[in-house]
């Protein structure tokens, strides 16, 4: 286990600095002058030109990335060319409102996924079944902003029971009812893709030798679902929902702009948008290592469970 | 007139300079109307109470407009009562209630915005924020007259040369210091220097002030010594300046002026600021104006228009401080919702390049501008919300522009010149970027352009001003067709001269015609509206001919409040003034 665990950090590492290089690079070719965006369309061309050269951005590009990775290693991710100020007094606010969304949506979509994907392979065939599986397959397939939009028009502009939108601030009632609309927004997005995998999964295990073995030494049928079928069932849905967190931590531009959520998404796009390079290379750096670290998590859990993947190297 | 009104006015002319004698003797001449002269002179100085007794005297009665009193000492605009084109909110017959929080939407500031440094302030949404806490020398309200604001009265000498500013003695900063001339000498002398990368360089560039410009005469006493003759300058240190609230001589360092508690004179002071979030506002305990209603003022960032909108039309937002005919249809009609409606310069440019490529033919560049149905484009972006320009910056609301020069529809015409020009049609490149209906005034371009056998590729893309607006340098590309966004201004003088004049810093179509140059200088130089108005005419009928510019249309700037909301004053600027705001 420890060598599985070791060989899985190893190629964490190497694809975050293989990141680095990538962020570092796509920032710097973005279309437009640096200077310009932070001054402004109409600014003067000599005030452009004395900002440019103020930044640094005139040195090699090897120069600028290997400074920018020093002193990230060290924890400084620099000044952000928008706000004047260090990177991080805005990092780990984003990331936070980002962190916390991510958690209400999953607490919300992973049960109901889970539960229905396990009834719909349960009753596989019949009409529970399929309305479980259109109604995932029509939610997937519904882009987040008619959702988000419906939601909005009957909750807040209609009914007034909940906020259009906002950030979470204030006590934790202010907070949940801030997210309540765009967590159930990115949950029904999520909705069919953990529910699909789910009911593939528990399909699969309640045919398996196994699950026959356990229903014929006599074992109730709960004691069989819980320990033979979601058990193996669900090592699947685990590398699903490994994967959405990435997702909901750094890319939920259209949810975060709609109901102006303050997180990781919206950071990134608009540090794009002004060519805010210190900040966007920070901001998806930070999305990509949680990502690794979120698969680590989710191939050691696999592992755990399932030991024919950590011994996978030696048979 | 009566004898006694005769020598009433003898009295009020004994005490004004030359030029605001000749505005007099124009309006009774009956060459200015009413509201023209309340304009004209409040740009020359006249004050309220003196233009309010003339017109008394002369019983005028062709216009209903009265000269509005600047609300409260400090200066605030006129708030115009209860309709909803002065740019003031309804007057509720609930009773308003003291205390309470305000909230209003607001876009993000942008990157040079963001920090509120009123040196780099260069968008509405920096802007709206500075205009609560700070103050300018004078405001420029709705109906483009000005009020007094920290300055009390500014008189010409004979040219328009130079302009003297008399500050109100009781104006202070919020930590009790009094707002002198050399508070402003040094905030002026700052902005108008290259080194600090002022936003407001072009502002300055186009009302002749350079360094060195800007003097103390004594304490209450400023004068600015023009590069030449300006009959506008007011205008230029009016709240029409993005960057021109009056700071103390001591703020040399305004870069993190969102949170370093830097003294201004305004209402409002800053409480907590968050680039990202938005601000929370206290009153100023110092004020020296009228008090504020609300205990608190709050302003909150959106990245986008839509999500504004829902969040007003949810309750969570009592005032909208902007929004546009595309995606607010549905406050346009929504009885709770006060809909603000002010006629704006703001515009778009479809420049075309003079210099080389397809439009150096002026024939072309005639057959463009006729090809386009403006009366349709207006409807169909605006639903009519905007009024027809005639590729000239002389819009209808300008009282310089005088009766308008118009641009009229004709294919046919335009189809002639094509064949002359170019029997085998052309092919070009249309640059823009995407940001509220140009992306659709692009498509419509497109179209006309069709009609006339110039097939027209668009490409919008993020980096349209650094390539291809105005080709600043050799190594930059600058495009035969582009459109780019204006926003308002008062007074036409910037979009007369950055972006058309020989050498102008904003000059895209690369126009240089030595006659406009001159016809341009006589506009600044004149201090009258007929003389403005007669070299208008002539800048109209110039660029009918030549047209290095269309100018399709000038639209209306729309803000919108709670129907419990009142006494909230917005300008086409982006400001949005709460001094006498409440709610009920």
């Amino acid at each position: 286990m420890s060598r599985y665990v070791l060989r899985r950090l190893g190629l964490a590492l190497v694809t975050l600095f293989i990141l680095s290089m990538v962020v570092f690079l796509v920032a710097s070719v973005l279309p437009g002058s640096v200077g310009r965006a932070i001054l402004g369309p109409f600014a003067e061309r000599a005030s452009v030109d004395k900002l440019n050269e103020e930044l640094g951005l005139n040195g090699p590009l090897h120069e600028r990335y290997l400074s920018w990775v020093g002193n990230a290693l060290t924890g400084d991710f620099g000044e952000s060319y928008k706000f004047r100020a260090p990177v991080m007094d805005f990092l780990p606010t984003a990331l936070w409102a980002s962190l916390k969304l991510a958690v209400v949506t999953l607490m919300i979509v992973v049960p109901i996924g889970i539960i229905a994907g396990a009834v719909a392979a349960m009753r596989q065939g019949r009409l529970t079944d399929r309305i479980i599986t259109i109604a995932g397959l029509s939610l997937a397939v519904t882009p987040e902003f008619v959702v988000g939009i419906v939601l909005i028009l009957i909750f807040a502009v209609r009914l007034k029971w909940l906020p259009a939108g906002g950030s979470p601030d204030g006590g934790i009632w202010d907070q949940v009812q801030v997210m309540i609309l765009p967590a159930v927004t990115l949950s029904a997005v999520l909705f069919g893709y953990i529910a699909r995998i789910t009911r593939a999964g528990t399909i699969e295990a309640l045919a398996a030798d196994y699950t026959r073995t356990a229903t014929l030494k006599g074992l109730n049928r709960t004691t069989v679902l819980r320990r033979h079928v979601l058990r193996n069932a669900l090592l699947p849905t685990i590398a699903v929902v490994a994967t959405q967190m990435s997702y909901l931590l750094g890319g939920l531009l259209i949810t975060e702009t709609m109901f102006n959520y303050k997180g990781l998404g919206l950071l990134i796009a608009k540090a794009a948008k002004d060519r805010d390079i210190p900040m966007l290379m920070a901001a998806v750096f930070v999305v990509g290592a949680f990502s690794m670290v979120m698969t680590f998590l989710a191939d050691l859990l696999t592992a755990w469970l399932n030991p024919r993947i950590r011994l996978g190297n030696k048979e | 007139m009566s004898k006694r009104s005769t020598r009433h006015i003898d009295a009020v002319r004994r005490n004004q300079s030359a030029v605001g004698n000749h505005v007099i003797d124009e309006y009774l001449a009956g060459r200015l109307s009413r509201r023209a002269f309340i304009r004209r002179g409040t740009i020359v100085g006249l004050s309220i109470p003196t233009i309010g007794a003339l017109i008394a005297a002369c019983g005028s009665d062709d216009e209903s407009t009265s000269p509005g009193a600047p609300a409260g000492t400090a200066g605030s605009p006129d708030t115009g009562g209860s309709t909803d084109t002065a740019g003031a909110t309804e007057t509720s017959a609930a009773a308003p209630v003291a205390g309470g929080t305000l909230t209003i939407g607001s876009g993000t500031p942008s990157a040079a915005s963001a920090n509120l440094d009123p040196v780099l302030v260069n968008d509405q949404f920096g802007l709206v924020i500075l205009s609560q806490v700070g103050q300018f020398l004078t405001v420029s309200n709705p109906d483009l007259s000005l009020s007094p604001s920290l300055a009390t009265e500014w008189t010409p000498n004979d040219d328009g040369s130079e302009w003297t500013f008399k500050l109100d003695p009781a104006a202070t900063f919020n930590d009790g210091s009094p707002v002198t001339a050399a508070d402003v000498v040094a905030t002026i002398e700052h902005l108008v220097n290259p080194d600090n990368k002022s936003n407001a360089l072009s502002a300055f560039g186009t009302g002749k002030l350079s360094p060195g410009g800007t003097t103390a005469v004594d304490d209450n006493t400023v004068l600015f010594t023009l590069e030449g003759p300006m009959g506008n300058f007011p205008y230029i240190v009016s709240s029409d300046n993005y960057n021109g609230i009056i700071l103390p001589a001591s703020a040399t360092d305004t870069s993190a002026f969102a949170t370093a508690k830097i003294p201004t004179s305004g209402p409002w002071m800053i409480e907590s600021y968050d680039a990202v979030q938005g601000t929370t506002l206290v009153p100023n305990p110092n004020y020296w104006g009228t008090p504020v209603n609300f205990e608190k003022q709050e302003f909150q960032f959106f990245a986008d228009l839509p999500s504004q909108i829902s969040a007003f039309q949810a309750g969570d937002l009592d005032v909208l401080s902007q929004f546009s005919v595309s995606g607010g249809e549905a406050l346009l009609n929504d009885p709770e919702v006060n809909v603000i409606e002010l006629k704006s310069s703001a515009h778009r440019q479809i420049h075309m390049r003079t210099s080389k490529g397809p439009f150096a033919d002026k024939r072309v560049r005639q057959a463009m501008a006729m090809a386009m149905n403006r009366p349709e484009i207006i409807a169909g972006l605006f639903e009519g919300r905007a009024d027809q320009a005639n590729d000239s910056p002389f819009f209808t609301l300008f009282p310089s522009t005088g009766t308008p020069k118009e641009r009229t529809f004709s294919l046919e015409e335009a189809k002639s010149l094509m064949a002359e020009a170019a029997p085998d049609g052309l092919d070009v490149t249309l640059h823009s970027w995407e940001t509220q209906e140009i992306p659709d005034l692009a498509v419509l371009v497109q179209n006309a352009a069709k009609e006339i056998g110039i097939n027209v590729t668009i490409a919008l893309s993020d980096d349209y001003y650094d390539n291809y607006w105005v080709a600043f340098d050799p190594s930059i590309e600058g495009s035969d067709l582009g459109i780019t966004d204006y926003g308002h201004r008062g007074v036409p003088d910037v979009f007369m001269v950055a972006p058309l004049k020989t050498g102008g810093s904003w000059n895209s179509a690369e126009f240089s015609n030595a006659t406009y140059d001159g016809l341009v200088d006589t506009y600044q130089s004149s201090l009258d509206v007929q003389s403005q108005q007669a070299a208008s005419a002539q800048i109209q009928d110039l660029l009918l001919d030549e047209v290095p510019i269309i100018f399709p249309y000038n639209y209306n700037y729309l803000s919108a409040t709670r129907k419990n909301v009142t006494g909230v004053v917005t300008s086409a600027m982006g400001h949005v003034f709460t001094e006498q705001a409440s709610k009920s």
